[in-house]
């Protein structure tokens, strides 16, 4: 459903109206959205009610991906959520519903024009500088926003030169970086809990019959962490840098996370969260993959 | 250290065993039931604890006892083998390579071949006593 287009205010009334409607009608349980907290930063909620939607808002520091609470069980227990995602939210419903973690018609997507998130500085995220998905490529309803003009959409290929400038340091000098980087880390697993596609039900850290990790810090384990937990993630993190952004020390997951996304689009072709019949580039294969690496 | 798919390449190693062949002793063989039953979670565990290289040893493209197995095995260790060296380990420690049932030769010669390159490489230090 197209709507005409808003200003920011005028968005954020069109997201409460959607919400209202879709909650009288009794077409969903809940609606994810997001919130003015008390101290005055944006977080997600949970509307259960109408009456409760005037909470809802829409602006410049809706950053999180609200995405990562369909794979809760919070979320699952509820019978239809009405979900309201930006373009890269939308690329991460779609890696779930190519997995069969999301079923399309258990859910509704109010998609959302996105023209950048800020964070507190009012700093543009990094995953905003070279988006492109300003428009959520699917959606059930759409919120026009006036400012996405359609020259914002053909953003040249992906920017990696961070990635690229790491790559091309020796490898000692890179260990030496990601082992600094591992000895920040203290195990909460934050970026495990941000991350829509981190979804098993036991993780691997978890288990300890027998111990897969050493479940304390320690610079070993921490690095394994950090690795396993990224190539899980290739050729299926949609790149919304939630893992990033909800580091408490700050560890640059992300230039791992794009390393693999780089790597697979240069290796297969693929980008992940695109196409919701296709299949994660890891699950299946190709007899013409390069193979002079084998002996 | 060494995974072997059971019904190829572990075979072939027996092969080489009972044809009186010698190759280097420093590879310790695990037999695993297909080369895309090998956790890659293993591997970079076995990478990351200071064993000094691995080696995966399936069926030639085609003729996996899975049917495609291979395919997607060789397609994981591409893509690990970029991260790996993305997060500072040589990819020559992780090696690949396919050797059918009836090749105990080309089985003997890999492990040479594995070893002198791995020997090469030093012995792996990513991790210095007291930083485990």
């Amino acid at each position: 459903m197209r709507s005409k287009a808003f200003n920011r205010e005028g968005m954020a009334s069109e997201i409460r109206q959607i919400s209202r409607r879709l909650l009288d009608a009794g077409e969903v349980e809940t609606v994810i959205g997001y919130e003015v907290e008390v101290g005055g930063c944006v977080c997600p909620v949970f509307i259960d009610c109408s009456e409760e939607t005037e909470r809802l808002i829409w602006g410049e520091q809706c950053v999180h991906n609200l995405a990562t609470f369909l794979k809760k069980p919070v979320t699952k227990e509820r019978n239809k959520v009405a979900v309201i995602s930006k373009g890269c939210d939308v690329r991460s419903i779609i890696a779930l519903m190519q997995e069969g973690q999301v079923v399309r018609e258990d859910i509704v997507i109010i998609g959302v024009d996105c023209i950048g998130q800020r964070d507190e500085k009012g700093d543009l995220l990094l995953k905003c500088t070279n988006c492109r998905d300003h428009r959520p490529q699917l959606h059930d309803f759409l919120v026009v926003d006036a400012e996405v003009d359609v020259r914002r959409f053909d953003v040249e290929g992906a920017e990696y030169s961070d990635v690229e400038e790491l790559e091309e340091m020796p490898v000692e000098e890179r260990l030496g970086f990601w082992k600094a980087e591992a000895e920040k880390c203290i195990r909460c697993y934050a970026c495990r809990e941000g991350c829509p596609l981190c979804y098993c039900v036991e993780c691997f850290t978890d288990q300890n019959m027998p111990q897969y990790l050493p479940s304390s810090p320690s610079i070993q384990g921490n690095f394994l962490w950090l690795m396993m937990r990224a190539f899980d993630l290739a050729g299926r993190c949609t790149g919304c840098m939630e893992c990033d952004r909800v580091c408490p020390v700050n560890i640059p997951l992300h230039l791992v996370n794009r390393k693999l996304v780089k790597d697979v689009d240069e290796l297969f072709g693929y980008e992940a969260g695109r196409n919701p019949s296709e299949r994660p580039p890891l699950s299946v294969f190709s007899e013409e993959d390069p193979d002079e690496f084998i002996m | 250290m060494g995974f072997l798919c059971k019904w190829c390449s572990y075979a072939g190693a027996d092969l080489a065993g009972t044809s009186r062949l010698t190759y280097p002793p420093n590879i310790s063989i695990i037999r695993v039931p297909c080369t895309s039953r090998i956790n890659s979670h293993v591997i970079i565990k076995a990478l990351a604890t200071g064993l000094d290289g691995v080696l995966v040893s399936g069926c030639h493209p085609g003729s996996c006892h899975y049917v495609n197995g291979n395919y997607k095995a060789r397609r994981r260790l591409l893509v690990l083998r970029r991260l790996i060296e993305f997060m500072g380990v040589d990819p020559r420690r992780l090696q690949m390579s396919w050797v059918s049932a009836s090749e105990g030769f080309k089985w003997a010669s890999v492990v040479r071949r594995a070893t002198e390159e791995i020997r090469q490489l030093g012995p792996n230090r990513l991790f210095l006593e007291g930083e485990t």
